[in-house]
């Protein structure tokens, strides 16, 4: 079989690269979206106590707002384990593509053990 | 030489292949925990709106509908348990940056299950699955604390409720640690197909 390596690196670096590119455009997508929504909604919060200490039926007590502050920070933590599990994904994805490449070039010489 | 240099360059990528394909970084995608986050999502915000709805009426006080909090609580157990049992009890391990990042958000605040979760040698990408649900199961506990202790409707008296504007702003909180496990799961459906 022949083999031209630095044909193969080209195409490994850039299967990795694109497929990088990809997942980490999930990341540039969710995290930012979701941080907006927690400055939102943490203005919404301060202004809902204003209100309630304007006229005790409308908006919610600073006792509600406590807790409310308490979910926006698990919010938060949220948001940032799906980062960090996103940009795993993306590194999952970019080793999928360099496999691909590798099956392609070496055909049945790697069939044994890429799975 | 360049002989030499193709060979080695050929070494590297059978090793690079070896590698890669031994390397699965993140857990398979669970189309269990896919769909039940999002019956999960439908029943929780048609709840909360409808709490928002009845609030003031005596559907809306927290007694009547002790029910529905403890359904909804057991279909995230389920689904808990499910992503425990891929983890085989281990932690989340997290990317040191992200890790660094929320010890310094949450502070003393970061809980028992994160602390040192960037350097445990036992974490694992379901560790995070379960970790993200128990998150939910988090939200649904502070908004099931509110209805039942804090507010109340009107104002003055002691009957309890959910008030339109708590069930407002909570839905959406509760609605981006869902959309995290969401999103998490979809990108691996992406990545599976």
């Amino acid at each position: 079989m022949a083999i031209d390596a630095d044909e193969i690196f080209d195409e490994i670096m850039g299967a990795a690269e694109d497929a990088f590119k990809d997942g980490w455009d999930a990341v540039r997508q969710f995290a930012p979206a979701e941080f907006r929504k927690m400055a939102v909604q943490l203005e919404e919060i301060t202004a809902n106590v204003a209100k309630f200490e304007a006229d005790p039926d409308e908006g919610y007590s600073p006792q509600t707002a406590k807790v409310l502050f308490k979910m926006q920070r698990t919010a938060c933590e949220s948001v940032l384990v799906a980062v960090s599990h996103l940009t795993l994904i993306a590194v999952q994805k970019a080793l999928n593509a360099i496999v691909r490449v590798l099956k392609d070039a070496f055909g049945g010489a790697l069939s044994g053990f890429l799975a | 030489m360049r002989l030499n240099n193709s060979i080695r360059r050929v070494a590297a990528a059978l090793a690079l292949a070896g590698f890669a394909a031994a390397c699965a970084v993140v857990s398979p995608y669970d189309e269990v925990i896919d769909k039940g986050i999002a019956d999960f999502s439908e029943q929780l915000n048609t709840f909360v709106k409808n709490m928002a709805d009845a609030a003031g009426k005596p559907d809306g006080t927290y007694e009547a509908n002790t029910r529905t909090y403890n359904a909804l609580d057991s279909k995230l157990d389920v689904l808990i348990a499910r992503a425990e049992t891929a983890s085989d009890g281990q932690d989340c391990k997290l990317e040191k940056k992200a890790y660094d990042r929320i010890s310094k958000i949450l502070a003393d605040d970061l809980p028992a299950e994160l602390r040192g979760a960037s350097d445990s040698s036992s974490g694992n990408a379901e560790g995070c699955n379960s970790r993200l649900l128990r998150l939910v199961k988090d939200q649904l506990a502070s908004i099931r604390m509110i209805h039942s202790k804090i507010d109340k409707c009107p104002a003055n008296s002691q009957v309890s409720c959910l008030r339109p504007a708590t069930a407002g702003t909570a839905l959406k909180i509760a609605n981006q640690s869902i959309n995290a496990v969401s999103v998490v799961e979809a990108a691996k459906r992406k990545l599976q197909n």
